[in-house]
């Protein structure tokens, strides 16, 4: 249906595919981009966007170019994505960005274990050095990482981003919740036998486990 | 160079005052000037224990409202010697007294005294923060259950946040028998959770419910296991080297026997 248009937006979850005709020349594809672009108007508003351009072979700085007038529209520099998609014309030139969920987020250090009673809470992420007792409590917008025992209770992504993650040197919380999901503490006295370094992350509506190393 | 320890545990009924009675009389056995404070006003115990509950005539709110002198409340142990008790009120509660009080009594007992041990009260509320107050070290008692640990661990973080480093642990009433069951935590566990140096083990052990009731701290009872824990807990204190007391000295005769046959292992 838009056949005959030389740019096509497609948005994805956490990004946006950007499809380039491939026969007009590149004046005619950066006038139609920068139309489409400012006729989206606040829709791409979204700070860790990623952007991939298939559909035409780009020069570096026709890319960058495209990428500027995207900047522009929403104020806030989009990620050139780089992620293995599928098309075989994406630019040579790869660059590595951010991975997703470890991006600039502010961050807060606790020194020290923190013990029954105590909790920390920050829009961001947080990392403890030292252990997160029992009755003791983690609350962050971001990541939660804990360079000490896990035994307390942690939420991450607090304010609803699903794709922070809890990593601790041992894993044995009470509680765990990411975003909108929470588990407990496995029932029983071997909870030890988790005590491996491990993350906790959100897939699929579902908390998981791994451990960091094998 | 006298010392003001506090002994407090968060939940109650795990043993702060029988520990702060026994480990008194452990310091006047060993010839130490001691003052007992009995800070769980409104709910004194700490002469009941020490059975010098007929020989109160002031107590610490008269001292600090400056009914009496201090000399006229602390009371002499007459067993010890060196030994005195400064009673808590019954009759008012932990309101009655400030933080800023509590540290001028403290100061003043310094003066005269070698050790004073504050008996606190159970809870973190203006008890706590006042029997804290005056102190210098701090003595955390804890049973090997889950709750008494989870309270404990409250505890050293609300006397961290109180500038009172470095408090020592000693775990009460533990049962070698149910620990090697796996019925209950072993000194490992809780020192895992606690992150704390360890003062002392004290066994469960029936003749302190006896000495208790009787007035007559186990420490002087060299029959007595837990007396005896409380004895090394004292030199302790006092700076010495005591290893842990081996807890599977009750083993029974066929445990004996086994031992001996798997070669003394």
């Amino acid at each position: 249906m838009d056949g005959e248009k030389p740019v096509i937006f497609k948005g994805r979850k956490d990004g946006l595919d950007v499809w380039l005709d491939d026969k007009p020349d590149f004046d005619a594809i950066r006038e139609a981009f920068r139309e489409k672009t400012e006729s989206s108007g606040n829709f791409f508003n979204v700070a860790d966007m990623k952007v991939s351009f298939t559909g035409r072979r780009l020069l570096d700085e026709q890319r960058d170019e495209l990428m500027e007038i995207l900047a522009k529209s929403i104020e806030i520099p989009p990620a050139p994505d780089i992620g293995g998609g599928e098309e075989p014309c994406r630019d040579e030139a790869v660059e590595s960005c951010a991975r997703q969920g470890l991006d600039e987020r502010a961050a807060v250090f606790h020194n020290g274990t923190l013990r029954s009673g105590q909790s920390v809470r920050y829009a961001g992420d947080v990392i403890v050095l030292g252990d997160v007792n029992p009755g003791a409590e983690v609350i962050a917008e971001g990541n939660i990482i804990i360079l000490g025992s896990l035994k307390g209770t942690v939420h991450a992504g607090c304010a609803g981003d699903d794709r922070c993650f809890v990593s601790a040197v041992a894993l044995v919380p009470i509680q765990l919740r990411i975003c909108d999901k929470l588990t407990h503490a496995l029932a029983g006295r071997r909870r030890a036998a988790r005590a491996v370094p491990s993350y906790a992350f959100l897939q699929d509506g579902q908390i998981y486990v791994a451990p960091l190393v094998n | 160079m006298s010392e003001v320890y506090v002994i407090t545990s968060g939940k109650g009924g795990v043993g702060k005052t029988t520990t702060t009675a026994n480990l008194g009389a452990g310091l006047a056995l060993r010839g130490k000037k001691v003052a007992l404070v009995d800070a769980d006003i409104g709910l004194r115990n700490l002469d009941v224990v020490m059975g010098l509950e007929n020989r109160i005539v002031y107590d610490l709110i008269d001292v600090i409202d400056g009914n009496c002198r201090l000399k006229q409340a602390l009371i002499r142990d007459k067993r010890f010697e060196t030994l005195y008790l400064l009673p808590a009120a019954q009759t008012k509660d932990k309101t009655a007294v400030s933080p800023e009080q509590m540290q001028k009594l403290c100061e003043t007992l310094k003066e005269e005294f070698d050790y004073v041990l504050i008996d606190c009260p159970a809870g973190i509320e203006q008890g706590f923060r006042n029997a804290v107050a005056g102190a210098d070290k701090a003595i955390v008692v804890t049973t090997p259950e889950v709750s008494a640990v989870r309270d404990a661990d409250r505890i050293i973080g609300l006397l961290e946040a109180a500038e009172l480093r470095g408090p020592l642990l000693i775990l009460n009433r533990i049962r070698p028998d149910m620990v090697k069951r796996g019925d209950m935590m072993a000194m490992e566990d809780v020192t895992e959770i606690l992150a704390i140096d360890i003062l002392g083990v004290v066994p469960d052990d029936e003749t302190i419910v006896i000495s208790t009731n009787r007035g007559e701290p186990a420490v002087a009872d060299n029959a007595s296991r837990a007396g005896m824990a409380y004895r090394n807990i004292t030199r302790r204190i006092l700076g010495e080297e005591v290893p842990l007391m081996d807890l599977n000295g009750e083993d029974s005769f066929l445990e004996k026997l086994r031992k001996l046959f798997r070669g003394g292992k």
